[in-house]
């Protein structure tokens, strides 16, 4: 009712030049109200579909329920909570979390930071890398397992078949069976997916760095490190700390290259928090320990986030 | 040397990004025959369409012998005559959910802009904030939701999921757009006392095209690219998206044609690639703005 008085007050601007005799709080009102009113769409959506589902996921992870045992139910406190952090499933999962994380975002960094300095000097096909870069980033998640997949098939894989030409390896080896070269397999994987985002931003910064610097610093007979210690880094922190902070909360979503290339497989070997959080709630339909997973993947995104919303802040992006 | 060293590089970049890919697009165009042997070969002895024919329905040579119609009718076989629909089903979902999400993500953004509340920066910290949750912490509530109002495995599903996590985003984006759009236009239709409605479709959004386009195109491509959602929320060929008939097949044992699996993965990328490569300028400034500006 009041989004709707607000809506038809929206014209205010309209009718406000025609007829000044309104009063000073009305006109306030119509335009609070409208700005009101633009806002509820989202609004609606967002409380309803994001907001709600949040408590609503808490509140249920402090329950037991389990669609497979109907008959056990109610308040449990904690208890799932304890369940999830001392079951092998999930430190098992948290350790593969983190040593993807730690090295896809490694591999961000360096590999980021290099492609962006290399396409951001002049050379002839600049344009037409820049363009290839954005090529994985449009590939979805799922195709991108698939392609690995194919990539690293024991038996006719690329990369098997070149490391055998190479002269690397002398049998075709099947690389998920080895935790190593199955924790390379998915970071490379994901890193593919996910580098094009870093070299763009990493490229952007460095196009905000002015030339007199450089100039000056040459003239100064800093060398190429010196010059890259001294203006470079320090003008790209800010970006860089986007893209541990991004790249971190991507790492404790992996999902989808999971699911097509291993299956959190072999063994759980590469069973990540997502992937527990998935299995759990939709094949052990266990409803209120799946929840606890949810809202511990929620709690470690959202401390990321916390981050980079105070970093954002710091530099003055937020503001109306 | 130095020259040297920096093509070194810009090899190395190229050859990072496109071997894997073509290593996929090469398999989508080989027999069974062709790309399953050792040694491995780059380019296939026989190119041949055959994997394409049988996602149309033009013929089943690109099936290998354990999917043959007759025997395994295994869940693979049939994802494979799912895929043109799948491909419909995630344009059909993806455009719907990018025009909802304009047409929203508009209003709330203008109101941004132009009705300065007390609350704004709070409201749009919290908006940010929103942006960040995981879509699979809240995955459980969801389904249950959508499966009490009897939505799962309908398109609406889809798009009303897609169309809320994306909406943070979208708001972000055409704030920052329309902050660079001049009053007075607007004022000036609003004074010849048009509606506000036909204002913003006459006057305001066509203003704001190129934001409005970039905004939509990245929507499109996140809601054709989704998986997880996708995966939960549909349970048969009728909402099933892209990603899912890909996924199903990949992850069968019983069904191991990867020929067919590349193939199915070059169809799922047609869309979007030609899209972001049609909109590259687009998209870098959007992923560079997007990264600075949240």
């Amino acid at each position: 009712m009041e989004a709707r008085e607000g809506a038809d007050a929206g014209v205010a601007p309209c009718r406000a030049a025609a007829s000044p005799s309104r009063s000073a709080w009305r006109r306030w009102w119509g335009s609070t109200g409208f700005a009101f009113a633009l806002h509820a769409p989202w609004m609606l959506l967002v409380l309803g579909l994001i907001a709600w589902p949040v408590l609503s996921s808490l509140w249920t992870s402090l329950h037991l329920v389990n669609l497979r045992r109907p008959n056990a139910s109610g308040l449990v406190g904690l208890q799932n909570y304890v369940t999830v952090l001392t079951s092998d499933y999930f430190l098992g999962a948290l350790r593969v979390t983190a040593i993807l994380t730690v090295f896809s975002v490694l591999g961000v960094v360096v590999l980021g930071l290099a492609f962006g300095i290399v396409l951001n000097e002049a050379f002839r096909g600049r344009g037409v890398l820049r363009a290839l870069v954005l090529l994985p980033w449009a590939i979805p998640g799922v195709v991108n397992g698939v392609m690995w997949q194919w990539l690293l098939d024991p038996n006719y894989g690329l990369i098997n078949g070149s490391l055998h030409w190479l002269g690397v390896i002398s049998e075709y080896k099947s690389w998920i069976l080895d935790e190593r070269t199955l924790f390379a397999g998915l970071i490379a994987a994901h890193l593919w997916n996910s580098l094009p985002f870093p070299v763009l931003v990493v490229l952007a910064g460095l196009q905000a760095i002015p030339d007199e610097l450089y100039d000056a610093a040459q003239v100064d007979g800093a060398g190429v490190l010196a010059r890259f210690r001294y203006i470079t880094l320090p003008w790209l922190i800010h970006p860089l700390l986007i893209i541990v902070i991004l790249g971190t909360i991507g790492g404790i979503r992996i999902f989808d290259i999971v699911y097509v290339l291993t299956s959190g497989g072999p063994a759980n070997a590469s069973t990540t928090i997502a992937f527990a959080a998935y299995r759990v709630a939709f094949d052990q339909l266990n409803f209120g320990v799946g929840n606890a997973y949810a809202y511990i993947i929620f709690l470690m995104t959202m401390t990321m986030a916390l981050v980079y919303i105070r970093l954002l802040y710091r530099r003055g992006e937020i503001q109306v | 040397m130095r020259r040297l060293a920096l093509y070194g590089a810009a090899l190395l970049l190229a050859a990072w990004i496109l071997i894997p890919f073509g290593w996929m697009v090469e398999a989508s165009f080989s027999s069974d025959a062709d790309a399953l042997q050792k040694p491995i070969r780059l380019v296939p002895a026989h190119p041949t369409l055959d994997n394409y024919r049988t996602f149309f329905g033009l013929g089943d040579e690109g099936l290998s012998m354990s999917g043959k119609p007759g025997d395994s009718r295994t869940y693979a076989y049939n994802a494979v005559k799912g895929t043109p629909r799948a491909l419909l089903n995630s344009f059909v979902v993806a455009l719907a959910s990018s025009l909802s999400v304009l047409a929203i993500a508009s209003m709330g953004a203008y109101s941004f802009v132009r009705y300065p509340l007390p609350f704004g920066t709070a409201l749009l910290t919290g908006l940010l904030g929103t942006r960040m949750i995981p879509s699979i912490a809240i995955m459980i509530p969801i389904y249950q939701m959508l499966d009490f109002y009897k939505l799962i495995d309908t398109l609406p599903a889809l798009v009303l999921a897609y169309t809320t996590f994306l909406l943070p985003f979208a708001i972000w984006v055409l704030k920052s757009y329309f902050q660079t759009i001049p009053r007075d236009l607007e004022d000036a239709a609003l004074v010849d006392g048009c509606s506000w409605g036909r204002m913003m479709l006459h006057v305001f959004l066509p203003v704001a095209v190129p934001g409005l386009v970039a905004t939509g195109m990245f929507t499109f491509m996140a809601s054709w690219d989704e998986f997880l959602y996708a995966l939960l929320l549909t349970t048969s060929s009728a909402a099933r998206t892209i990603p899912v008939v890909v996924s199903l097949f990949a992850v069968d044992v019983l069904f191991k044609d990867m020929t067919l699996l590349m193939t199915a993965g070059v169809l799922a990328v047609v869309v979007p690639l030609a899209l972001a490569l049609g909109f590259q300028r687009v998209i870098i400034r959007g992923l560079a703005a997007g990264a600075v500006r949240g």
